[in-house]
């Protein structure tokens, strides 16, 4: 699309009138064309009609609304700083839920079930005669008891024996048996059980008569008890 | 680029938490001297770490009572010894309590110093509240 003036004169063309509008000429280029739209009256309109619209088409355009995020541009930094810290503590909360969930075990749940209840629930289990072992384990309960009575703390504890911890829990073994009486009656909060299956095996079986410590109550099972206090949110220990 | 950097910052938010729930948290309890239980012990943890390699790990080992002689490292071969640091090494803890130290340890045989803590079971029961899981190998 050029246009010839006449035959002498090279032709313009609508690119480089465009140019010429957009102010992407050179110095040199630019003084030429002014140069003849002085001389060439149909150059001079063409301008004119390419000026117009362009003009009309910059118009038509600065008529339509700007997108939201180009508005938020102008916005004060305040309300964006906000909708971050917003953003921020969603982000936080939402991450700490997917941890809570993703925290399937019982044990979890279940103690924190007994610190809502504000009483703690410890299940000590008792599955070997080893007696030294046995005597350490009254002394770590004796100490647990006497620091909750300290914090003015609730605890409960059930000292569960089956297999061949009820050996323990024998009046033969005198250091125990003592151990025993003296935190029975220091601590309303520990009971001893023995499994009533075990000591009717050991008798069956293997012909061994226990005679429990006269603190102990007989429970039917001890693995069932011991399950069932987990289920119930006791913190299970061994001793 | 005000969304982008709202994205970023959200994201900032969930990241540390979705980097902790992969962490596993464990109570390892030892009560005995049973040397098999500190060789349990040592094999439990390093198939974890193998068979869990994306997943963090926080492990507290426990002693209670004699079974603070299984540190002795005279009680078991050079090469188990060996393993048992590269554990510690890693970050696994080491704890056992002020009574237990001072009627069982004998100061100058231990691999490794535990860190002392009021009452064996109280801190049990503390760190099951915190998530732990316990185990008794």
């Amino acid at each position: 699309m050029s246009t010839r003036q006449d035959d002498n004169t090279p032709a313009i063309s609508d690119e480089l009138i465009n140019a010429f509008i957009d102010r992407q000429l050179t110095a040199e280029d630019r003084q030429e064309i002014l140069a003849r739209i002085r001389t060439d009256k149909d150059l001079a309109g063409r301008i004119c009609d390419l000026q117009q619209l362009k003009e009309m088409t910059q118009s038509a355009f600065d008529n339509i609304p700007q997108p939201a995020a180009q508005q938020n541009h102008n916005t004060p930094a305040f309300p964006r700083m906000a909708a971050a810290f917003a953003l921020f503590t969603v982000g936080l909360l939402v991450g700490f839920g997917v941890m809570q969930l993703t925290k399937s075990d019982n044990q979890s749940t279940a103690t924190f079930t007994s610190a809502h209840d504000s009483i703690t629930k410890v299940l000590v289990h008792l599955t070997s005669a080893d007696v030294d072992a046995g005597m350490n384990t009254l002394i770590n309960l004796q100490q647990l008891l006497d620091s909750y009575t300290r914090k003015h703390q609730k605890v409960m504890v059930e000292v569960i024996a089956n297999g061949d911890g009820i050996k323990l829990l024998d009046s033969k073994n005198v250091s125990i048996a003592k151990r025993i009486r003296e935190l029975s009656a220091q601590h309303d909060n520990l009971t001893f059980a023995a499994c009533k299956n075990t000591i009717d095996q050991m008798r069956i079986n293997r012909g061994l008569v226990v005679n429990l410590i006269p603190q102990v109550k007989l429970i039917d099972s001890g693995v069932v008890e011991v399950i069932k206090r987990q289920n119930e949110g006791w913190t299970y220990i061994r001793g | 680029m005000v969304k982008k950097l709202l994205l970023m910052i959200a994201l900032l938010g969930i990241c540390p938490a979705a980097i902790a729930s992969h962490t596993e948290k464990i109570i390892y309890h030892l009560h005995n001297t049973n040397p098999n239980s500190y060789l349990r012990t040592i094999s439990n943890l390093e198939n974890m770490k193998k068979g869990m390699p994306d997943h963090q790990f926080r492990i507290t080992i426990l002693f209670q009572g004699k079974s603070l002689q299984l540190l002795n490292p005279a009680l078991h071969p050079a090469a188990l010894n060996k393993r048992f640091l590269k554990l510690v090494q890693s970050g696994i803890k080491l704890e056992t309590s002020r009574d237990n130290y001072q009627t069982y340890a004998h100061k100058d045989q231990l691999l490794v110093t535990p860190a002392l803590v009021p009452n064996v079971f109280d801190r049990i029961i503390e760190l099951q509240r915190q998530g732990y899981r316990y185990i008794t190998p």
